[in-house]
């Protein structure tokens, strides 16, 4: 620990400039490895180590399998059809596009999916005079929460399962039932909540009229969109390839990072689309952010910092399994709603390993605990996640301004109750395993 | 009917405006208000007043949009003179002015077919013409044609980007030969065309055209360098209004540019003096202003 003081510091620095977008976050945690190099606290051979590549590897095979699928116009063929299928209702609007975006965020990653959505959300609300806000919120909001629903869905998720070795099946197998629950609570709420945006509007001829110019002018924007089918489909077989062999890991002992990248590997030799323009679409910032994330976590490790914030502040808790999930749970929860969830828990996992090497609680209970708090906790704020950032810039570019408190009108509410779920939900797993 | 519905109505016929043509925003439309009519769930003493705002709403919408009006102001005498909203129950009344609209858009079908017969007749061998538009009946006009074993060129006037690749696209599954040009070579490109086709929104009770923005321009190079312009468009766009009551858009909006910002009107659509214009083809064939008195259609 003696030596330990500078790293601490440069990681306390690359988390307000996280925290407070101070500057962009790859350059934030880049720059704190640099300081660390430059100081000879760790060798760029000690660095790459550090790197979790099989992190590196799923996220950048899903972003190549996404890019190719958003070049084929996948995405834009999706929305229209959601967008016509609703027929302009408001809760059809909120219900169907909510479901997608769940679906979608659990198999794709959440900002993928606010891309996807929030336009043509903010195109269809807007253009029937309904005010675009609250369906923005409500899918940064539901994207979050779909993508806690697999190892693939969210980075917490990933970071968690390639870190600990959990495969995909677990993953769904022990978080599908609590993320189902959260989803109906939050869309009853936000039903409830504001009843008066829902109401339908099949009494009212105009707008059953403005519905029809609008899908209308919807349709052509698809039918201007370039939609190479050939490429759509070779993309969606090898998504759905990747995800066959997610699901069959524990048969054929395939790591996830493998087969995402084996298959964005074969998708790009079969198709032969231009890599460059594939290449262009991959979030390369993202991924220099989590390899500078992992470096900085694991020097401290090294160093003996997270044994010692293991030692000196969880363990502190005591030893009842019930506490002890509840505080990994809630802790997560509220933290990943002002911090940004990835540090978080790239942080947290050396820590939950060293609590469960002292109390052995069954049945991964912490890492689900860990996994739902972090991911469901990215609501409380618009800072919460990546998604809520996206999602509210987009609304912003559109002509939607949303505000922190807005969100957080909304988003806490959800969070509270999405955690108290998860809570009674962890209580009832652990009353079965112990 | 709110402000805020007629606003939103305006923003969306606005919308269709700049990617669809006349003709085909009014089949939306048509169809459009069958659709909304059969997912109405309304009273029967509702019925009248909701049918009626709506029809009234389209009228006055900004822009005007023709041959909607005229279409919408025939269906609803049609539907008065019918009686529809006596009839019970209430789907009857649904039905009967479905049936009505459908007679609408088939009688728009059968004048824009008529007046495509009538337009192939205007190309020849040999024509170098000028198309800068997406104008429905023109870029129909050209195909036609080239089926008929006419050979021509096509010079396609770049104004706005959107346009210009939906000119080249119908242009290509057309296999039309078409050169672009860009509108700051506009006098080069009269110099190598013959003739310069135009479509219109409305031809205006004061002898004047309502056109797609950025028309008047040409039209008015197109005179002074005696490049014949034919305007094709059917007289289900003469309207007795005149060109101060169309309803044009002017859009008010900030540009900014490499750190210089300014404010910029932009209107949608011109108003072209059908003086300028050398032939004036409909679907009953061309016609001259003097003989428009005979053709205006009635007061909406």
């Amino acid at each position: 620990m003696h030596d330990a003081l500078i790293p601490i510091l440069v990681f306390l620095g690359v988390y307000v400039a996280i925290t407070f977008e101070l500057v962009n976050k790859a350059v934030a945690a880049l720059t704190g490895v640099a300081i660390l190099m430059l100081l000879h606290l760790v060798s760029e051979h000690e660095a790459v180590e550090l790197v979790d590549f099989e992190t590196i590897t799923l996220l950048t095979g899903m972003m190549i399998i996404v890019s190719a699928l958003r070049i084929s116009g996948l995405f834009t063929l999706v929305s229209v059809r959601i967008a016509e299928f609703t027929g302009g209702s408001p809760v059809k609007i909120l219900v169907l596009f909510s479901i997608v975006t769940a679906v979608m965020s659990a198999f794709l990653d959440n900002v993928t999916t606010v891309l996807i959505i929030i336009p043509i959300i903010i195109e269809l609300t807007k253009g029937l005079g309904l005010d675009p806000k609250k369906f923005v919120i409500s899918q940064a909001l539901i994207s979050n929460i779909g993508g806690a629903a697999t190892l693939i869905g969210d980075p917490p998720n990933i970071i968690i399962g390639s870190k600990v070795g959990l495969s995909f099946n677990q993953f769904l197998s022990n978080l599908i039932l609590p993320v189902v629950l959260v989803f109906v609570f939050a869309l009853g709420y936000l039903w409830i909540s504001n009843r008066n945006v829902f109401r339908p509007i099949h009494g009212n001829l105009t707008k059953l009229f403005a519905v029809q110019l609008l899908l209308q002018k919807i349709r052509f924007q698809m039918e201007n969109t370039h939609m190479d089918r050939k490429l759509l489909w070779q993309g969606l077989v090898c998504l759905g390839l990747a995800i066959a062999l997610f699901m069959t890991q524990t048969i054929t002992g395939f790591a996830p990072g493998m087969v995402a990248l084996s298959m964005a590997m074969f998708l790009l030799f079969v198709s032969g689309i231009d890599i460059e323009k594939v290449l262009e679409e991959v979030e390369w910032p993202t991924l220099m952010f989590f390899s500078g994330l992992f470096i900085l976590v694991g020097v401290l490790e090294e160093r003996g910092v997270i044994e010692w914030v293991a030692n000196n502040v969880f363990m502190q808790i005591g030893d009842d399994p019930y506490v002890v999930t509840m505080v990994v749970l809630w802790v997560g929860g509220i933290a990943s709603g002002f911090l940004d969830n990835i540090p978080f828990t790239i942080t947290m996992i050396p820590i939950v390993q060293l609590i469960m090497e002292n109390n052995p609680i069954p049945n991964n209970i912490l890492w689900w605990a860990l996994a739902l708090g972090a991911c469901l906790g990215g609501n409380m704020t618009m800072i919460g996640s990546s998604a809520n950032i996206v999602a509210i810039g987009l609304a912003h570019r559109h002509g939607a301004h949303v505000s922190f408190l807005d969100f957080m009108k909304v988003g806490s509410v959800i969070t509270l109750g999405s955690l108290v779920i998860a809570s009674l939900y962890l209580a009832a797993v652990l009353r079965f395993s112990l | 009917m709110t402000n805020r519905d007629q606003q939103i109505l305006d923003g969306l016929f606005r919308d269709l405006v700049d990617v669809y043509t006349p003709s085909e925003c009014s089949l939306i439309a048509l169809n459009g208000f069958m659709q909304a009519l059969r997912g109405l769930r309304s009273s029967a003493d509702r019925i009248e007043k909701d049918v009626s705002d709506l029809i009234q709403a389209v009228i006055d919408s900004q822009p005007r949009l023709y041959p909607l009006d005229n279409l919408l102001a025939d269906l609803r005498d049609e539907i008065e003179k019918e009686e529809c909203f006596k009839l019970e129950p209430l789907e009857k009344v649904v039905s009967s002015i479905c049936e009505l609209t459908e007679a609408q858009i088939d009688h728009l079908k059968a004048s824009t077919n008529l007046l495509l017969e009538k337009g192939v007749a205007y190309i020849e061998d040999g024509d170098r013409i000028i198309v800068h538009s997406t104008h429905g009946v023109v870029l129909r006009i050209l195909p036609m044609a080239k089926q008929l074993g006419r050979e021509f060129e096509v010079l396609v006037l770049r104004q706005d980007k959107l346009k210009t690749r939906q000119i080249v696209k119908a242009m290509e599954e057309a296999g039309l030969p078409y050169t672009v040009c860009p509108e700051y070579d506009l006098t080069y490109c009269i110099q190598q065309a013959n003739k310069f086709f135009i479509g219109a929104q409305a031809i205006t009770s004061d002898n004047k055209a309502v056109c797609d923005a950025g028309t008047a321009s040409i039209v008015g190079a197109a005179h002074l360098a005696e490049l014949p312009t034919l305007l094709f468009a059917s007289t289900l766009k003469l309207t007795p209004r005149d060109s101060s009551d169309q309803n044009i858009h002017v859009k008010s909006e900030i540009v900014e540019q490499n750190g210089t910002s300014y404010r910029q009107l932009t209107h949608s659509h011109d108003i072209v003096d059908l003086d300028l214009i050398d032939h004036l083809v409909t679907e009953q064939g061309e016609i001259s202003p003097d003989q428009f008195p005979g053709l205006r259609r009635r007061e909406l």
